[in-house]
């Protein structure tokens, strides 16, 4: 699994590539943490390049999803392949995260949200 | 305009899902809306040409109030910014209001409204219950000796219940006696000395039973009840309740015996008493259980030892057996993966019904193992009370929430209710789709779960599916491990466990799950990390 993260006007833009189960799931927390800390608006996860997430991984969005809004940051998540999606529909879960379509559109808003 | 509120919160008591709200609630409500309304008649010019309008929303976890007035309106902030003085003649209502409510918000607008907000808390005896749960898995948690429990049950007890004795007998293998642990109100001396036989006296029979037992005069026991050992309580009312990890009993072991008397303000304990105190006392078992399992835990050093660990405790509190209910044949496999740990399933029989679930909890090896320990007793003991599965997993979320927040972990499950003649309520929180293979017609149908897992909030309405099981229908549940997407590679997917369902339909359901576990057995072992696979299959009529 590879993560890099970039910082965009406060906002974190994170790309993961690989499959987040429980062997990877401790290295994307540790990523996403350290990502947190620059994020001052918020963070995107960009999620095109995953082809795999288990509840081990949902767990570590759903974390890094309440730490971002208790400290009141946006988390916009995009490009979820077919087998991710679908697990996020199984755990209804796409009705807590912010889903986008496009990277722009995830910036956009929380742009426009946190000014 | 009292005639109107009274019409408003009979309207509400008369509700299915409303009608065991507490008095003290509802006597607040009616205030608040008398308040509400005065103030909106002295105020805002209410008139039949310009009447207030008035509505109540009842929502499950809260009570909204909204009065509509169409006078100039009034500062909300400066009208409560000091409270009235005692004599003052007037004013008084916007503070009344405030403190009865949750939340008091005013809109100045076409029309004002005001809107009053009161939340709904959970039964007194689930709060109680929970407080105590929370209590003990925290110390769990910080690895406190068993001792140290069991002094917190007692004094928790003591306190709840008023009393000024109390003592908590545990079963001595040994000796086969059972022993003064931990009490409150006794001698040490008095208490060491105690060693009581199974069904000896009234300690004695309730941990042979495993009944609670609830005694008014010690002195006018019927003929033939057993025998208090010793006269000299101040009252005459005392009850003595099985700690046991299981409010029936099933399958489980009778621990200790937790007595109580000599309430300080020297009434009767009542029967709904004792219920509660059952539910807790089952409760504190599973708690001590898990401190148990934890040690089990602490004692393997090597890493190696994990699975075993993981594996032991899966077996010890998944059901070997399940309830009979008319003609339904019911069983369930768990296959645990290297990793494994937080699949479980569970049935009870409640009345003439069997309840259960099948439940998956996030993450892996011994820390969701641990978590499916603590959701096991709390579906176990709250089991009984919910009127059906989307209740059940309301009271779930919320006696699971705080944990699952603190360890970072969510659970999807399935709960569900099953009648003799086949009907299956169920209800389900962020798990996989049930699926169903109808006898007559050959089709599979399947049922969507609607709710969040718990971890998350969710205050959506309870959802219940309710499906009708005909003779030789099939119904599955099972955890997401089995439709690993990785799988579909070497060939196993949904239709190839359809196929293998179609083959096999004939078999026992005993035989169905060993024979889905043996076919998927060599797809799982191909792919890297699979998860674990929990199943559980019913069908009528076998």
């Amino acid at each position: 699994m590879k993560v890099n993260a970039k910082e965009i006007a406060g906002i974190v833009i994170v790309e993961v590539e690989g499959e987040i189960d429980a062997e990877h799931a401790p290295n994307l927390k540790r990523c996403l943490q350290k990502a947190r800390e620059s994020a001052e608006k918020g963070m995107v996860l960009d999620l095109k390049k995953v082809s795999f997430i288990d509840s081990t991984g949902l767990g570590v969005l759903i974390s890094l999803m309440r730490q971002l809004k208790e400290q009141d940051r946006e988390l916009r998540l995009l490009g979820l392949q077919d087998e991710v999606r679908s697990i996020f529909e199984i755990t209804r879960l796409y009705k807590v995260f912010s889903l986008c379509e496009s990277l722009e559109t995830a910036v956009q808003e929380i742009k426009t949200i946190k000014g | 305009m009292d005639g109107l509120v009274v019409a408003l919160i009979n309207g509400l008591k008369r509700s299915k899902n409303f009608s065991n709200l507490p008095m003290p609630l509802l006597q607040d409500l009616r205030l608040a809306i008398v308040e509400g309304i005065g103030n909106a008649m002295r105020h805002g010019g209410c008139n039949p040409k310009r009447p207030c309008r008035v509505s109540l929303k009842a929502e499950p976890k809260k009570l909204i109030v909204r009065i509509e007035d169409r006078g100039l309106g009034f500062n909300l902030n400066s009208a409560l910014k000091k409270r009235p003085q005692d004599e003052a003649v007037s004013g008084r209502g916007l503070w009344i209001l405030k403190n009865l409510m949750d939340k008091v918000v005013y809109r100045k607008g076409r029309p004002n409204v005001l809107e009053l907000t009161r939340k709904l808390s959970r039964p007194k005896n689930l709060d109680a219950a929970i407080e105590l749960f929370d209590l003990l898995h925290r110390s769990i948690q910080q690895l406190r000796p068993k001792k140290y429990l069991y002094e917190q049950f007692i004094e928790f007890m003591t306190g709840l219940f008023n009393v000024e004795r109390a003592s908590f007998l545990m079963f001595d293998r040994e000796t086969q006696t059972l022993k003064v642990a931990t009490s409150r109100g006794i001698t040490p001396k008095i208490a060491r000395k105690v060693s009581i036989a199974p069904g000896e006296g009234i300690a004695g029979y309730v941990f042979k039973t495993s009944r609670p037992m609830l005694v008014h005069h010690l002195s006018k026991m019927k003929k033939g009840s057993p025998k208090p050992r010793k006269k000299g309580y101040r009252s005459s009312s005392f009850v003595s309740v099985p700690v046991v990890a299981s409010p029936f009993h099933i399958g489980e072991e009778t621990i200790g015996v937790l007595n109580l008397t000599d309430k300080r303000d020297g009434s009767r304990f009542t029967q709904g008493e004792v219920k509660l105190l059952n539910l807790m006392a089952g409760q504190a078992a599973s708690a001590f259980r898990i401190r148990d399992l934890l040690d089990t835990v602490r004692s393997h050093e090597s890493l190696n030892k994990e699975f075993e660990i993981v594996q032991e405790i899966q077996n010890r509190l998944v059901p070997q057996d399940f309830p009979k209910i008319g003609d339904l044949d019911i069983a369930g496999a768990c296959k645990l993966s290297n990793r494994g740990g937080g699949d479980y399933y569970d049935a009870v029989k409640v009345q003439q019904s069997m309840r259960g679930v099948l439940a998956d909890v996030s993450g892996h090896h011994v820390g969701s193992a641990i978590t499916m320990a603590s959701f096991r007793a709390i579906f176990r003991s709250l089991v009984i009370d919910p009127n059906n599965p989307g209740e059940l997993i309301r009271v779930l979320r919320w006696a699971m929430h705080q944990d699952l927040l603190k360890l970072h972990q969510f659970i999807s499950c399935w709960t569900f209710e099953y009648h003799s003649g086949g009907m299956m309520r169920m209800s389900g929180a962020g798990h996989p789709p049930v699926f169903i293979l109808r006898a007559k017609s050959k089709k599979w149908e399947s049922i969507e779960s609607q709710h969040l897992p718990l971890g998350l909030e969710d205050d959506s309405e309870p959802h219940i599916s309710k499906v009708q099981l005909d003779r030789k229908d099939w119904l599955f549940f099972y955890t997401d491990g089995l439709f690993d997407p990785r799988m579909r590679a070497t060939g196993f997917d949904k239709y190839k466990f359809y196929e293998i369902v179609e083959s096999n339909s004939h078999l026992k359901s005993q035989e169905m799950v060993q024979k889905i576990i043996e076919e998927v057995t060599p797809h799982q072992m191909s792919i890297k990390s699979p998860d674990d696979i929990a199943i559980l299959a019913f069908r009528r009529g076998s």
